[in-house]
């Protein structure tokens, strides 16, 4: 038997205890990763939720342009049957009659609706061509001349090919009434644009404003004066909703 | 490369939150930190408990190690003040002795030297836990009787006493194995 003192009892322990390992059950690891896992936040991160939203603006809004393009080519349509009518009644036959019918035998089929759509923009369109309808006349008539000269009996083909190498000078007359159609959606953006483009969702506004022209967007936001943006419409076929208009 | 320096390069990963480096780092240091989880509970499924919580402490505060001291030792603090925090958790007091109980115990006379570390660590975990803390902090981590006594909330004179306690008995329970051992081994 051996007296021991204190120091050296204490230190006989602490040098039992130097550099001892014991290995720990093997699933704790496992334990400490699940509980590390739950501690991390769940939420979908906002570029992804801005990245989602600009893609679904982005494909309603390629839908939507290539319907415009039918709209555009009836629209020019409608023109076209105002200008005959015009024509007639001034007694002049021209040949762009034929031509006009052709344009129609072309987008009749598919863009039937279409042309029901814009029966209002016609409306509209129908004083302005009266009362340009003389002066247009007159435009036409010198622009048709030379067609006039070398119209045979196979003029119908002659004029379809006519269509297809360029525009008629009467397309001046298309654009000349985008005016009296004022779109004051379009116009407002360009104000909004005027504020640059602050946060996403006017970066989206801007994409959808390029591509969806219609008066109630696919997917609309509206940013506040701290630049915080919110989303204050939606215009997907069935779904809709949005604040309304204040004049 | 030594295991230290091994542990150091592990650190910037873990900052970052990297799952694979923080594994690498629980490998590297599990081993000696259950040992030092096991002096302080009561038995294995205790300490692994505060093993587990440590850990997810560690890898959560990791950006609060600044470099004072080495990486190991800060995370041997970590352990040790789970095993406290855990102890206050369960609500088991302090088993507080006066400093004259604690004083002039009869010195114990023993042999030592066959005495193995798990039998060791055995009469360790049988004492009551405030003696078990104070023995531990004092005689293997190396805390002074001032800064035991303000991880505790008791006094200095307290921790001395504790200290003083848990050493008679453990000399007590060595000598008791000790004959016990002659005997078996005497047959």
């Amino acid at each position: 038997m051996q007296n021991i003192q204190d120091k050296e009892f204490d230190q006989f322990i602490k040098n039992q205890f130097e550099d001892v390992e014991m290995e720990p059950s093997g699933d704790l690891w496992g334990a400490i990763e699940t509980k590390l896992e739950g501690k991390r936040k769940r939420s979908i991160p906002f570029y992804w939720i801005a990245a989602a939203i600009a893609i679904i603006g982005l494909s309603i809004g390629l839908m939507f342009m290539s319907k415009d393009r039918n709209h555009v080519v009836t629209a020019l349509a409608v023109n076209h049957r105002h200008t005959r009518t015009e024509n007639k009644e001034a007694g002049t036959v021209l040949p762009q009659t034929v031509r006009v019918s052709a344009v129609n035998q072309i987008t009749a089929s598919p863009v039937n609706t279409a042309a029901e759509n814009f029966a209002v923009i016609k409306d509209h369109k129908q004083s302005f061509v009266a009362d340009t309808a003389a002066d247009d006349t007159k435009k036409n008539l010198l622009a048709m001349q030379p067609l006039k000269q070398i119209v045979r009996p196979d003029h119908q083909s002659i004029a379809v090919k006519q269509d297809k190498m360029e525009l008629p000078p009467d397309i001046v007359l298309a654009s000349a009434d985008v005016p009296e159609v004022k779109d004051e959606v379009i116009n407002e953006n360009d104000q909004k644009e005027n504020k640059g483009i602050r946060n996403v969702g006017d970066l989206v506004n801007y994409v959808v404003g390029k591509l969806d022209k219609r008066e109630e967007k696919a997917i609309k936001f509206q940013t506040d004066d701290d630049d915080n943006s919110s989303l204050v419409g939606i215009n997907i076929g069935m779904l809709r909703f949005g604040q309304k208009k204040q004049k | 490369m030594t295991p230290s320096h091994h542990i150091d390069d592990l650190l910037e990963g873990c900052k970052a939150g990297n799952r694979k480096m923080q594994e690498l780092l629980y490998r590297h240091t599990s081993s000696k930190m259950l040992a030092v989880c096991m002096r302080y509970t009561r038995n294995r499924m205790e300490a692994e408990d505060v093993l587990q919580m440590a850990y997810i402490k560690i890898f959560q505060k990791i950006n609060e190690y600044r470099g004072n001291g080495s990486f190991e030792g800060w995370i041997r603090r970590v352990m040790v003040n789970t095993a406290i925090e855990s102890y206050r958790k369960n609500l088991r007091s302090l088993h507080v002795v006066s400093l004259d109980e604690g004083y002039d115990q009869p010195a114990a006379n023993f042999d030592f030297s066959s005495l193995a570390m798990k039998d060791l660590l055995g009469l360790i975990q049988k004492l009551s836990d405030g003696y078990r803390i104070v023995f531990n902090m004092y005689i293997i981590e190396g805390y002074s009787h001032r800064e035991i006594a303000d991880v505790l909330g008791i006094s200095e004179g307290t921790s001395k006493s504790q200290l003083s306690r848990a050493r008679t008995i453990l000399k007590e329970e060595i000598i008791k194995m000790e004959g016990i051992n002659y005997a078996k081994h005497t047959g």
